[in-house]
């Protein structure tokens, strides 16, 4: 089943940009933010992201898997063009990257191909520096959206996703 | 590790010894002042003293009453101090607190040196005494003014040991600091702490000069009584800068802070939701500053949680992976009216900063003001509200992670 289609506007930000911000509270309701490389799948509305199964973010996600994820295009000199996205949602561990099985059904090798083809300086990044991080178990974190704002300039446009569109 | 600092006498007294110790924490002053006052106002009575040996007499009770709620204020802030996580600065204000309250009470010693000094100045020079209590000589007497004197030098002594031991402790700080090659930074968020400290100490030195009555009669005691509150002053003041100047973030990050055009907000309500937009801010060399709109669902949710998370990320156009980020986390402090009067230097810096920063907006909000809602002016707790960034714990990215995909 295909997700709802969002507005344009708010999926190319999501398509183009490279960064998101991707903010998580802990037990004692303090927020922590990181910025991440992501992945926004078309099909599905859904969010992807690679983390660390010890980073600080999944500990949070445990605690609370309520997650806020912003992607911004900046304008430096006109504030009237600044727009950007904040997305509101559930975060869910989708795969626990283990380096001896891999197992991928279809969603998940295109989702991997995309990160790839996204960042495509990021296999080779793996091939000299991978060594040191062998020991942290990766995860692929899937972000599900409960509702998305979308801002240019001081014109907002809130979309609520309703739980069944989830698909 | 809690390590347990020792107590100066004066704190021992007011926690141990009874009536002191039976009245909470902070009524034992008052206390020990109120039967001060009671103890001399019958003794007036009693041996008829006049007006003028009663003011004299009240005088010297209020002032030890200022210094001792300075000096205990000193104490259990010092007594707080959270350690710093560098080896070097541990070390430091360790040295700091274990010279302060030290074990052999070695702030007694600047007491006896001041009371030694005034007692045998008083026996040379008795016409002072019979000033003081209108020719009134009576044994009972002489032993309230003793009381009274020690109670005084007690007080200066101490104010004097810790504005020394604070001078030693802001110069070594800063040595510290500075001798670190690569990294000129302290990374100790109490910093502000010792600045508040000095300027303690700092009105101590002050406080003295309310013995003018007293003392400017003579004018060896008047030029003592300058002598102490320069001294006092000159060391806290040069402690006060001393701290001041020292960074208290690595050279990178402040360099972050300087060039990064937009801040990250993460905020969080009640319900845990976490909300996250970009702000323009300034970083003034110490603080972080950031604005939001008075209606937005920032403001709202800094009000029901204030813990805030803050990052500043400088992207490299030529390099995706080389991005570097700084992330704040803490409280937010929301700037009301009454800030805008006490703090209007600072808020004046900030906002010509800004202006400096961010000119392009300036210009656009000012030409385009009418046609903007309400919220989106710029008018400061009109619609805009500045908020400040209460660092608690820093973080530092230099490069993104690397991200093994299992992809051949």
């Amino acid at each position: 089943m295909r997700a709802k289609e969002l507005p344009s506007e708010i999926s190319s930000i999501l398509r183009e940009s490279h960064f998101a911000y991707f903010c998580t509270t802990d037990q004692d309701n303090q927020p922590h933010i990181t910025p991440m490389f992501f992945l926004f799948d078309e099909k599905t509305n859904e969010i992807f992201v690679f983390t660390y199964l010890r980073s600080k973010k999944m500990k949070n996600i445990k605690v609370n898997p309520k997650v806020c994820l912003t992607v911004d295009v900046r304008d430096p000199e006109n504030p009237f063009e600044n727009r950007g996205v904040m997305v509101q949602g559930e975060a869910m561990i989708e795969k626990t990257v283990d380096s001896h099985s891999i197992s991928l059904d279809k969603k998940l090798m295109r989702i991997y191909k995309d990160f790839s083809r996204k960042y495509p300086l990021l296999n080779e990044i793996e091939t000299t520096t991978h060594v040191k991080y062998q020991r942290f178990t990766e995860v692929l974190v899937k972000v599900q959206a409960s509702k998305m704002v979308y801002w240019k300039g001081p014109h907002f446009l809130t979309i609520n996703f309703e739980r069944e569109s989830y698909g | 590790m809690k390590i347990e600092h020792k107590k100066w006498v004066y704190e021992i007294i007011l926690e141990k010894v009874p009536p002191f110790s039976w009245v909470p924490r902070g009524y034992n002053v008052a206390l020990q002042l109120f039967l001060m006052e009671i103890v001399g106002l019958f003794v007036a009575k009693v041996f008829s003293l006049s007006t003028r040996s009663m003011f004299y007499g009240s005088l010297v009770i209020l002032v030890v009453w200022i210094w001792s709620l300075l000096a205990l204020h000193i104490a259990s802030t010092v007594h707080k101090l959270k350690p710093p996580s560098a080896p070097l600065e541990r070390d430091v204000i360790n040295e700091y607190q274990k010279s302060l309250f030290s074990s052999r009470h070695r702030e007694l010693g600047f007491a006896f040196l001041i009371f030694l000094f005034i007692f045998s100045y008083l026996f040379l020079e008795h016409n002072l005494i019979v000033h003081w209590l209108d020719g009134n000589f009576s044994p009972v007497l002489l032993l309230l003014v003793v009381i009274l004197l020690w109670d005084t030098s007690h007080r200066l002594g101490l104010g004097l040991w810790s504005a020394i031991i604070a001078f030693r402790r802001s110069i070594k700080l800063s040595w510290v600091s500075r001798s670190r090659s690569k990294m000129r930074y302290t990374a100790y968020k109490e910093l502000r702490t010792l600045k508040r400290l000095d300027f303690i100490n700092l009105s101590f030195g002050a406080v003295t000069l309310l013995f003018y009555p007293l003392a400017g009669i003579n004018p060896l005691l008047f030029m003592s009584l300058l002598v102490y509150s320069a001294g006092i002053s000159f060391f806290s003041a040069i402690s006060y800068i001393t701290i001041g100047r020292i960074a208290g973030f690595p050279p990178e990050v402040i360099w972050i802070l300087n060039e990064g055009s937009f801040g990250y907000v993460g905020t969080s309500d009640k319900e845990m939701i976490p909300h996250l937009t970009p702000v323009i801010f300034v970083f003034d060399g110490h603080r972080t500053f950031f604005v939001i709109s008075k209606i937005s669902k920032k403001l709202r949710n800094i009000r029901e949680n204030e813990k805030i998370a803050f990052v500043v990320d400088i992207r490299d156009p030529r390099n995706l992976y080389s991005n570097r980020a700084v992330l704040f986390t803490g409280k937010a402090k929301v700037y009301g009216l009454w800030d805008a009067v006490l703090k209007i230097f600072r808020l004046l810096k900030v906002r010509s900063l800004f202006h400096k920063k961010y000119p392009e907006y300036v210009h656009k909000y000012k030409t385009e003001e009418e046609r903007l809602p309400l919220a989106w002016r710029t008018t400061l707790f009109v619609s805009r509200m500045l908020v400040e960034v209460e660092v608690e714990k820093m973080v530092y990215w230099r490069e993104a992670r690397p991200i093994r995909l299992p992809l051949r």
